[in-house]
């Protein structure tokens, strides 16, 4: 509920003189909770209504920004759900609100990134003057390049990384240490290896999904928060004096002055930061062989290999096939291996870090993606390869369950141990703690489920995570 | 080691079909030649062209050109630029971007495959990742720093036996510092890591000592030893006994038993070490909330009476001193 609609409820009840005032309610998601004000570039639904209006009363829409926060822009369209093909936003929406004080569907979508907060307002304004302007905050929350994080920004994330560490995860030693666990119990059931001569296709899919598992227990403790990417393939300078941004004992950790341990040179953080003394039973203290200040491959890298999976002669030109494993092998591979230490090991989500360089990765995908637009198709073998769903043991070079587009994967599906069947491509991992069954309301995590993250196809699924520099095609 | 894919006609698919007798056949080596029947053999059979092309760019040219050529064939094909990195790392021009794709393509893979993944395939995985290894082996014999390290980085973190084995020998023949060595065995698990490091608690340079001492504080089936052998043994060299206060105050349970005892009446310690107790007992005390107003008194004459004797030290004792009053006060 907007804040001076609010207002004037309140109102209604202390004060006859305004027992018939005319207001304006604007809500985002059809709900007036304010926990889910929070959207990136895809457009959500909004509604706007006219209360205690004798006639129809007509009102703009349009955004109240502050200079460098989030913006903005509008869409009507009534209840249809834009596409990336009908997209056509605008700064200011104009629409009419009928008298009966029934809800007018629009559309809002991000603009330009929040820095850290609620900083930019859907602002209703009638037309006439006759009521009030209603004003509704929002975060236009996106997933940013680390470097440019405000410490504000870097601080709520830390912070929620901490306490998600802090909480008691039941099985295992806490709710974060259950990303590492189960990482490592899936490493090798097809989520890696997507290179030559496998194909296994799971790499990109099941990470994505793995990311906005954690993006929304982290936002369940903070909904400011969306995970910074690290551009691992770009210096880390950016810093006062040019010293490293990420690689800095206020954000990420640094190895400088560390000690000798288990696995590498334990990472120092300063005393104030959250993940100050970072530990994970088992693992001890947390440890890295380097600070990948310099970047760790050349800065075309990237541009490399999309032209090359573009270019490349036969069925699989441009086919995520060939991506998935390229991205594995020469984009990623090289990250964990330039940091080391935790993040060079299986159990590598147990460095924060980790999920940073995903970020990364999974950016890659999606920077193919808008390259390529029908590759957010996901029915389409060049978006995914293993078609369909699991085929059964009768089927030769089958990959594992879970693999294919309509299956749902592990641990998400909840399967664990021996199926009782003779497959055994049908067996799991051991899974000592859950993971919600879906990723964002109604959507499981299938591979399918991740292909179209920001939903340009329009069927309600977007995924809630954007990148910085990525906007919705249109 | 390797063959040639044209050696393996016994699985002629369709790549080595169509690629006999031209000069691609010579790129494929084993185990990266690409399955027969595969969706990878049809891949690079399709791309047989530009393969050939780039490979014969990678095998000559300026060093820049080269360089570029192979960086696109590791991008594009990366079995055909593994299978040509075996050889590449015995060139100059050519030895590091080799170097560093082979072990971008063993990252993480002690994690031990799964077979039954795809049963088709986990042995081939297995022996391109052996592969791969046993070539990064011999980079531990180069007087180059920049393979030696990539591929000690590599196996060492890997828990490799035969690079940590090649390594302890390095050191031992002053070929690698007991440092570096040192620093290289700690990539692997504490439990293959540290028998590699403990030796060096009895010896080599003092730096490597301090080093070992860093590391193997932290597992408990050392800290007696290093209390015992180094900490409390009047014969350590000082600077591995301050090492080892400072590793031990981290990370033994039970270092305000002792450390309590040195610290009050262990004026008789260097000054230097005896900084280093003090400083690590009140930290890890105050941490603890272990420090009674008995023990506060008797640490702050200790270290009056210690100031006496080493003026050198009044700053650093002032500093410590200072603390102690403080908890007094709070």
């Amino acid at each position: 509920m907007g804040v001076l609609a609010r207002v004037a409820v309140a109102a209604t009840l202390l004060t006859p003189v305004l027992a018939n005032a005319q207001s304006i309610e604007v809500e985002v998601r059809n709900s007036a909770s304010a926990d889910d004000d929070y959207f990136c570039w895809t457009p959500v639904e909004a509604r706007v209504r006219a209360l205690n209006s004798m006639q129809p009363m007509q009102v703009t829409i349009a955004a109240d920004a502050q200079a460098g926060g989030g913006g903005l822009v509008f869409q009507g369209l009534g209840a249809t759900r834009p596409t990336a093909a009908t997209f056509q936003p605008v700064q200011t929406l104009s629409l009419t609100l009928p008298q009966d004080s029934s809800w007018v569907p629009f559309w809002v979508a991000g603009s330009a990134a929040s820095v850290g907060a609620k900083d930019v307002s859907i602002v209703v304004t009638d037309e006439a003057n006759a009521a009030p302007p209603a004003s509704l905050p929002v975060m236009v929350r996106v997933r940013k390049d680390a470097r440019t994080l405000t410490q504000p920004e870097i601080d709520t994330f830390l912070s929620a990384l901490r306490t998600l560490h802090d909480v008691d995860g039941g099985a295992v030693a806490s709710r974060f240490v259950k990303y590492a666990s189960a990482h490592a119990q899936a490493f090798n059931i097809g989520i890696h290896h997507a290179t030559d001569p496998g194909f296994w296709p799971l790499f990109l899919a099941w990470h994505r999904a793995f990311l906005l598992s954690l993006e929304r227990e982290l936002q369940a403790i903070d909904k400011r928060v969306a995970l910074p990417y690290w551009r691992f393939d770009q210096p880390d300078p950016g810093g006062i004096g040019g010293a490293p941004r990420i690689f800095n004992r206020n954000f990420m950790g640094s190895i400088s002055g560390g000690a000798l341990q288990a696995g590498g040179f334990r990472v120092t953080f300063a005393p104030t930061n959250p993940l100050f003394g970072w530990n994970v039973p088992g693992l001890g203290a947390l440890v890295r062989t380097a600070d990948a200040t310099g970047g760790t491959m050349p800065a075309n890298r990237l541009q490399t290999i999309l032209d090359l999976v573009e270019n490349t002669t036969g069925p699989d030109q441009g086919a995520y096939k060939l991506l998935n494993g390229r991205v594995e092998l020469r984009y990623h591979n090289g990250a964990h291996g330039a940091v080391g230490g935790w993040l060079g090991q299986g159990y590598s989500p147990a460095d924060p870090l980790f999920f940073l360089l995903h970020a990364n990765t999974d950016r890659a995908w999606a920077v193919w993606q808008h390259a390529n637009p029908d590759r957010f198709v996901s029915t389409l073998p060049k978006s995914y390869h293993a078609q369909g769903a699991y085929p059964g043991p009768a089927q030769p070079g089958r990959f594992r369950m879970g693999s294919y587009l309509d299956d749902v994967m592990w641990p998400w599906s909840g399967l664990q141990g021996d199926q009782g069947t003779p497959d055994r491509l049908d067996d799991w991992p051991s899974l000592p703690e859950p993971f919600p069954a879906t990723l964002v309301d109604g959507v499981t995590p299938s591979p399918k489920s991740t292909v179209d993250y920001l939903d340009v196809l329009g069927a309600g699924t977007a995924l809630d995570a954007c990148y910085d520099d990525l906007a919705y095609p249109h | 080691m390797t063959r040639t894919g044209l050696v393996r006609t016994g699985l002629a698919g369709a790549i080595l079909l169509l690629l006999g007798g031209s000069a691609l056949a010579q790129v494929f080596v084993e185990p990266f030649v690409p399955p027969a029947g595969s969706d990878s053999a049809t891949y690079y059979a399709d791309n047989a062209a530009r393969i050939d092309e780039l490979a014969g760019q990678v095998r000559s040219g300026s060093p820049e050109s080269r360089r570029t050529a192979f960086d696109e064939l590791a991008t594009a094909f990366p079995d055909a630029a593994l299978s040509l990195a075996l050889d590449l790392i015995n060139d100059p021009d050519m030895a590091v971007p080799a170097a560093r794709l082979l072990a971008d393509s063993v990252v993480m893979t002690n994690h031990q495959v799964d077979h039954d993944t795809m049963p088709e395939i986990g042995h081939l995985i297995m022996a391109r990742i052996e592969a791969a290894k046993v070539a990064l082996l011999t980079l531990l014999d180069r007087p180059d720093d920049t393979l030696r390290r990539i591929a000690a980085g590599t196996l060492a973190s890997l828990g490799d036996r035969r690079a940590l084995d090649a390594l302890d020998r390095k050191a031992k023949e002053g070929e690698v510092s007991d440092v570096e060595a040192i620093n290289y065995f700690a990539l692997a698990t504490p439990e293959v890591g540290s028998s590699y490091i403990s030796p060096y608690l009895k010896q080599g340079e003092g730096a490597a000592q301090e080093s070992a001492v860093a590391y193997l504080s932290a597992l408990p089936a050392y800290q007696g030893q290093i209390r015992d052998e180094i900490l409390l043994n009047n014969e350590a060299k000082e600077a591995v006994r301050i090492a080892a206060a400072q590793s031990l105050g981290q990370y033994d349970r039970n270092f305000g038993d002792y450390a309590v005892t040195m610290a009050i009446d262990g004026t008789n310690l260097p000054p230097s070490l005896y900084t280093a107790v003090v400083s690590a007992y009140t930290k890890t005390a105050i941490e603890q909330k272990t420090l009674d107003p008995a023990t506060v008194d008797r640490l702050i004459d200790s270290i009056e009476r210690v100031q006496k004797e080493a003026p050198g030290f009044q700053i650093q004792l002032d500093e410590l001193g200072n603390r102690l009053q403080n908890l007094k006060v709070q």
